[in-house]
């Protein structure tokens, strides 16, 4: 990345965060429909049953351990491309 | 004297603030960005068993196949980037691949 003076840095930070937040309400909302879409399909009573429910503490649990390592291993990879250009 | 001094720098810098450079960063992180999320759903949809969660942690089988996946996407996305520029250099340009871009552009002038 191309080097920025500190005022840069800071305009450039405050974007980030803008966009992270953004990204998180997506994720949020992707999460939901991910866990509906798989733990949800009995439709004869409006409550949660209690299959559903653990099911869906289960989906959110393993999405965000997935999103975890996905991570990790993504800086991993991301530094290992970026030492193998220089 | 700690009025004067901001995080280190002056309150008085000289610095200006480049739009084109912000601009050149913020669509570098974008790129990142898309690519990581692309890698999260990819991996989520290839690694995790959706029809039955069992546990909420990941098994043993679940972790060794993130980590080849996020490798392996990786991967794919370098060799499909060299294959792009050493066969297609010419043709592989947004002018060429989003060409309704230049549409939508003359649209609006008439």
């Amino acid at each position: 990345m191309e080097s920025l003076n500190n005022k840069e840095q800071q305009e450039f930070q405050k974007i980030v965060e803008q966009k992270q937040m953004k990204d998180f309400m997506r994720l949020y909302s992707n999460l939901v429909e991910k866990c509906f879409s798989d733990c949800v399909e009995d439709f004869t009573s409006s409550k949660l049953n209690n299959r559903e429910l653990t099911c869906i503490s289960k989906c959110a649990e393993k999405f965000l351990k997935h999103s975890e390592r996905v991570g990790k291993r993504f800086q991993e990879q991301n530094a290992l491309m970026n030492q193998n250009l220089r | 004297m700690s009025f004067f001094i901001n995080n280190g720098q002056s309150l008085f810098s000289t610095e200006t603030i480049d739009p084109v450079k912000i601009e050149r960063a913020s669509i570098q992180f974008d790129v990142l960005n898309v690519q990581f999320n692309s890698i999260l759903d990819e991996c989520y949809n290839k690694c995790i068993n959706r029809e039955q969660y069992n546990e909420g942690d990941l098994t043993k089988g679940e972790n060794v196949c993130i980590s080849r996946c996020v490798t392996k996407f990786m991967t794919v996305n370098k060799y499909i980037g060299a294959y792009m520029r050493d066969k297609y250099y010419y043709q592989f340009t947004p002018k060429n691949i989003l060409k309704h871009y230049d549409d939508c552009i003359d649209k609006q002038r008439t």
